[in-house]
């Protein structure tokens, strides 16, 4: 029964896919860098993930993403178009580390709709998490972020209750991650039990060639219809891998794999990761 | 029925009308001039003429908003402000408490400006209980370890010593990335660990470091981590420093450390005769996780001495002819997630030489005595210290065991001419052994009941050998015969142990405690006195200048405690009852033991206030009752130094104290506001004092019975701010003490008022990326004054006055150059005798090769050349004029390198 359900919602999300209309590359006009820290194990209390964020404002989008992707995509957006069959050498793309951000989230300025990109197996897709605008309590607190003053708002947001600094001098309605909404662009966030930091690290506004485009290829999805398919997945991963990937070639279906566990693998500690940035939906 | 519909339409009407129950409700549209509505538009409501919004509301993609507020409305007081990226700001006031807008939105053409926005880190943040200091927001180019950045922290203070305090709160730990490394000893890691190696230090302001009696016992001491960059905990870490230089000066340095998760390590060896002293390495400012602080086990290691002058006070460099070298083993193996192992363990090797003149004139009634000498000694301390430490720290329970060696011989000679003596010389040799063993161990049931043993044992012995030739006292000693030389033996093995059970019960905001326990100290203290004659015959002079006495003291306590315990409020009461017996007998000649029981009641009592997060006040009393411990029982001459001999002819002493103090601290981590203030009263009363008999060749000091009572009052009161616009921290404290001391001598009771304040400023500023500056001042105003003299007896009063300053400037031109200048002033004045003042000079120029990884600095130290320091001191009657001699000017090459 599971199989069947999800291609229906599968060919449902498509259907959405094909609706969404192409945009075109929106300049870039403002770049906000935050620093993204986040308690991975909360055994360890002090210790913290450190990654590099960008907000990119355009007249018509934004897209806040880690800054490695926004660096690696520039990159390969921006190699000589003489490059031989577009080939990308390892030395000129940084690689980041497989713990950082790849979702992304966009937003459509003129509807203020946020789109959030999650993959669920090897699909991309572009959930709208506008439907549930987030609503924020505002207290007198104020203090300067780089020169610039800030004023407090509290709010829960996807299970954690967060305090929220925004400039009201810079009438942007955007934030780091899913934190918007707000009547000024959020420079600080944090949550209360001390696992969360977005912190701004600089704001520029001088030219660049950069742009945003909207990813026509993705499946755009509803909150809701996100969440089932997610549902799906994390209830029956093979089944739904199955019905998702493609078929083996004749020949290759039973693959067998031999060999021994790797020596000193077992000295290397793993990092812990039993905290979630998103508690609730 | 209509008279009913009336009234409600009134009550209706009347709810509208007043203000409080009113809800501001605003709707409307945000249109461009083209008539086009605009999404994403803020309109917020704010007081007229302040910057804080109220409310708000985003236009949504047709143009409209929706904006409520539940407060007062009044006319005239609201504004309505509506913004959006390239138009132009607009405000309205608001006239009703429900209103419509349809607000047109002018085009602007310039838009932001086009500029970078930078957020510096935020110098201080506080999460919590805990304040993060950006290390690279306070260090500078010319900043080696991390106990240079660490003094010049808004809040903290660091002495010369390298104790570090909080508020004016000591420290209880000093963590490397969450590990305790080195117990209280952390000036090791706070003058070897690399500044650029640390990227933040936090200060844990509540700091409960048994993890087991975190929900049991509250905690408001802080405790500092160093949390270091992820390249110091990669590899291995080294880094040196060599140095040689005229005349004859050679210094160098060699630091291996390792700061991974699993091992830690600092081990490196030093050495230098340059005037560093290396032995301050080695001060333990805390006693770590050790429930014991031995106040019932503190008997001074040293009987005897050469009756040196203590050192001037100058900053030690200046003064001290070494040649002193350090190896230091600290290490630390993680066997499990909360159990570390850890040695630590050091070698000290020194040679101290010293030359002084020394004057010295007691002011008594009718009489002035007037004493004086030469002396030149050296000492050559050797040390040696091995610590085995195993540390279980974990949710349920802990343990901690501490093994101690410890090993020291010191040899001293000191050749000195008196004005009664035209040669004398010197010989000390003592060699010190310790062995102690610290446990203690506790477990938490269901999490509100903490159950701890603790114990502790040690055993020392101290031989010392004491030789004055040519002999001294000959009609005292020698039946007015010539002899060769006098020596004092002495030694005082010490045996202590102290062990306890207590049990701690937290019910809601009370908690209970209870500890019982017993400690029994054992001592026998050796003496004797032998006149070398001229054919090197030994004789002994009188019994009277013997001593073999033992001593036992037995002590039973029970201490009970209660707290109460909420946010803001930490509430405690302690009631210690004890039973003392003390058995000692001087075999010699008194065959009976005597024997003194004594019930101490020590009570205590604390009240600590957080009114805030920001304010914390606390009020604390306390009282003490002792008896005098081995060193008064002795009843046998002791030749303490070669002109005092003491013996003790009352019974034990018995003191009292009773002291109260009030302290309050403010801190503002976003502004950088520091306060701390106190004040301490304290009556204590006694019943023995040495009576000291001078004459000009001899000091004879016994300890008889006499009652007398001193009281002393001390304030103090510290800021700190750090001013953002010049990047400066600023420090400033003012110190008040009053008291009395009583003193006999020559049989005269001299009750004597003493008075200090002192005014210290401090400022460390990073004015610009090539200069920083920082400056140290300290002014202090001494008197003491006899009381009950007659006011023409002005030479009684005595009065100090001392400044001291130090100012360094270090100029960075470029990224391969740093320039530094330093000066310390010194200046005296006493009364009646001329004021002095001591300048010096030091300057340095590094280079940077950053190819090497190397610096290079050519430095030169008292670049003015003094060579003599004379300090004027008052010490209640007397006054002492010691002269001592300086390095010379001392030109260095040098250089610093890691690998």
């Amino acid at each position: 029964m599971q199989p069947k359900k999800t291609w229906l919602f599968l060919l449902l999300a498509i259907c959405t896919g094909y609706f969404s209309k192409a945009q075109s590359p929106d300049p870039v006009k403002v770049r906000v860098y935050y620093k993204f820290r986040f308690m991975n194990d909360t055994t360890a209390r002090t210790e913290f993930s450190n990654e590099s964020m960008i907000l990119l404002i355009g007249e018509k989008m934004s897209i806040y993403q880690s800054y490695n992707s926004y660096r690696t995509d520039s990159i390969i957006k921006n190699r000589p178009a003489n490059a031989v069959g577009g080939m990308i050498s390892a030395t000129n793309v940084p690689i980041g580390g497989g713990s950082g951000t790849s979702e992304r989230q966009l937003t459509i300025l003129a509807k203020n709709q946020l789109l959030s990109t999650n993959r669920v197996f090897i699909t991309q897709y572009l959930v709208d998490e506008s439907a549930k605008q987030t609503q924020w309590n505002i207290t007198s607190d104020t203090k300067e972020i780089g020169g610039i003053t800030c004023q407090k708002a509290t709010a829960r947001v996807k299970g954690r209750d967060y305090a929220a600094w925004f400039a009201p001098e810079l009438p942007y309605s955007l934030g780091p991650w899913k934190l918007n909404n707000l009547p000024g662009l959020i420079l600080e966030a944090s949550d209360s039990k001390g696992e969360v930091f977005f912190e701004l690290e600089r704001i520029a506004s001088d030219a660049t060639t950069a742009t945003i485009e909207f990813p026509d290829k993705m499946t755009q999805v509803s909150l809701p219809e996100y969440v089932k398919i997610k549902a799906a997945y994390d209830a029956d991963p093979e089944g739904f891998r199955r019905a998702n990937a493609p078929p083996p070639p004749p020949g290759m279906s039973n693959i067998s794999v031999s060999g021994s566990l790797m020596s000193g693998g077992a000295n290397v500690k793993r990092p812990v990761f039993n905290n979630k940035l998103e508690k609730e939906n | 029925m209509r008279l009913l519909t009336y009234c409600c339409v009134f009550i209706c009407s009347l709810l509208l009308t007043v203000p409080a129950s009113a809800q501001i409700k605003l709707s409307g549209t945000v249109k461009d001039a083209a008539k086009k509505p605009l999404p994403s538009v803020s309109v917020t409501l704010a007081k007229k003429g302040k910057p804080v919004i109220l409310a708000f509301a985003i236009t949504n993609s047709t143009g409209t908003f929706n904006l409520q507020y539940n407060g007062p409305f009044m006319t005239d007081s609201f504004v309505v402000n509506v913004s959006a990226i390239n138009y132009k700001k607009q405000q309205v006031p608001l006239n009703k408490v429900e209103e419509k807008f349809n607000f047109m939105m002018e085009g602007l053409v310039s838009e932001l400006p086009t500029v970078t926005v930078q957020n510096k880190k935020p110098l201080v943040r506080l999460e919590g209980d805990t304040l993060h200091y950006d290390v690279a927001s306070f260090a500078d180019k010319s900043d080696r370890v991390i106990g240079d950045v660490i003094r010049k922290l808004p809040g903290v203070e660091m002495d010369e010593n390298g104790k570090v305090t909080y508020l004016g709160k000591a420290i209880t730990h000093l963590y490397i990335d969450g590990d305790n490394l080195l117990d209280g000893r952390y000036n090791i890691a706070t003058r070897t660990i690399p500044s650029d190696m640390v990227s933040k230090i936090e200060v844990l302001e509540n700091h409960q470091a048994i993890k087991s009696l975190k929900g049991v016992i509250p905690s408001d001491n802080p405790a500092m981590n160093l949390v270091l960059k992820d390249k110091a905990r990669l590899k291995l870490i080294g880094d040196g420093n060599f140095s040689a230089g005229t005349p004859s000066v050679v210094e160098g340095a060699m630091n291996l450390m390792l700061f991974k998760k699993e091992v830690k390590f600092i081990n490196y060896y030093k050495y230098n005769n340059t005037g560093l002293d290396l032995e301050t390495d080695l001060i333990s400012h805390t006693i770590g996780f050790s429930s014991f602080r031995n106040n019932d086990n503190n008997i001074n290691p040293g009987l005897l001495s050469m009756a040196t002058a203590g050192g001037p006070d100058l900053s030690r460099r200046r003064y001290l002819f070494n040649n002193n070298g350090l190896l230091n083993v600290n290490k630390m193996l993680r066997l499990a997630p909360d159990v570390t192992l850890r040695i630590n363990g050091y070698f000290l090797h020194d040679q101290r030489n010293q030359s002084y003149r020394y004057n010295a004139t007691y002011f008594l009634p009718g009489d002035t005595i007037r004493y004086s000498e030469y002396q030149d000694n050296r000492n050559r301390p050797n040390t040696y210290l091995t610590q085995l430490n195993l540390n279980i720290n974990k949710g349920k329970y802990f343990l901690n065991n501490t093994l101690l060696l410890e090993h020291s011989i010191n040899d001293g000679y000191a050749g000195m001419q008196t004005n009664t003596q035209p040669l004398l010389t010197q010989q000390l040799r003592t060699n010190t052994t310790s062995f102690s063993n610290d446990f203690r161990f506790n477990k938490v049931f269901r999490e509100k009941h903490a159950v701890e043993i603790g114990s502790y044992i040690s055993n020392r012995n101290n031989p010392q050998n004491l030789t004055i030739s040519p002999g001294l006292y000959n009609n005292l000693l020698n039946n007015n015969m010539p002899y060769d030389r006098l020596t004092q033996s002495a030694s005082e093995p010490v045996f202590y142990t102290d062990n306890y059970i207590s049990y701690r019960r937290k019910t809601g905001v009370f908690a209970q405690s209870l500890r019982a326990g017993f400690n029994w100290q054992s001592v026998q203290l050796r003496s004797i006195l032998q006149t070398i004659q001229m054919n090197g015959s030994v004789t002994a002079p009188a019994d009277s200048f013997y001593n073999n006495l033992f001593w036992d003291r037995y002590k039973l306590y029970l201490d009970a405690g209660t707290e109460w315990n909420t946010k803001s409020w930490n509430i405690s009461l302690n009631l210690p009852l004890s039973f003392q017996q003390f058995n000692y007998r001087n075999q010699l000649n008194k065959p009976t033991a005597s024997t003194i029981r004594f019930i101490p009641f020590t009570p205590s009592f604390r009240a600590l206030w957080k009114l805030n997060s920001n304010n914390e006040f606390s009020v604390s009393y306390f009282q003490m009752n002792m008896r005098g411990g081995v060193n008064e029982a002795y009843d046998g001459y002791l030749l303490q130094n070669y002109r005092n001999f003491q013996r003790n002819e009352a019974t034990l002493s018995s003191s009292s104290a009773k002291s109260g103090g009030v302290y309050y601290a403010y801190r503002n981590a976003v502004k950088l506001i520091f306060v701390n203030a106190g004040l301490n009263y304290m009556v204590s009363n006694g019943n023995s004092g040495n009576d000291a008999i001078l004459n000009d060749e001899v000091q004879v000091s016994k300890r008889i019975l006499f009652d007398y009572e001193n009281r002393s009052l001390n304030s103090n009161l510290r800021v700190s701010k750090y001013l953002f616009a010049i990047k400066t921290t600023l420090g400033a404290a003012v110190t008040w003490q009053k008291g009395n001391t009583i003193q006999l001598q020559n049989g005269n009771r001299l009750n004597y008022e003493n008075k200090n304040t002192a005014f210290a400023v401090t400022a460390n500023s990073k004015i610009s990326n090539w200069m920083n500056i920082g400056y140290q001042g300290t002014l202090s105003l001494m008197s003491s004054q006899q009381k009950g003299l007659p006011s023409s007896a002005a030479n009684q009063q005595l009065k100090i006055r001392q400044l001291r300053q130090t100012a360094e400037i270090n100029l960075t031109p470029g990224s391969f150059m740093v320039v530094r200048f330093k000066a310390e002033d010194y200046f005296n004045e006493t009364k009646n005798i001329p004021s002095m003042r001591t300048l010096f000079l030091d300057a340095a120029i590094i280079f940077k090769i950053k190819k090497l990884k190397s610096d290079i600095e050519l430095s030169c130290l008292n670049l003015a050349g003094n060579d003599s320091y004379v300090l004027t001191r008052l010490v209640v009657n007397s006054l002492i004029e010691s002269s001592y001699p300086i390095r010379p000017r001392m030109f260095m090459l040098k250089t610093y390198f890691r690998f």
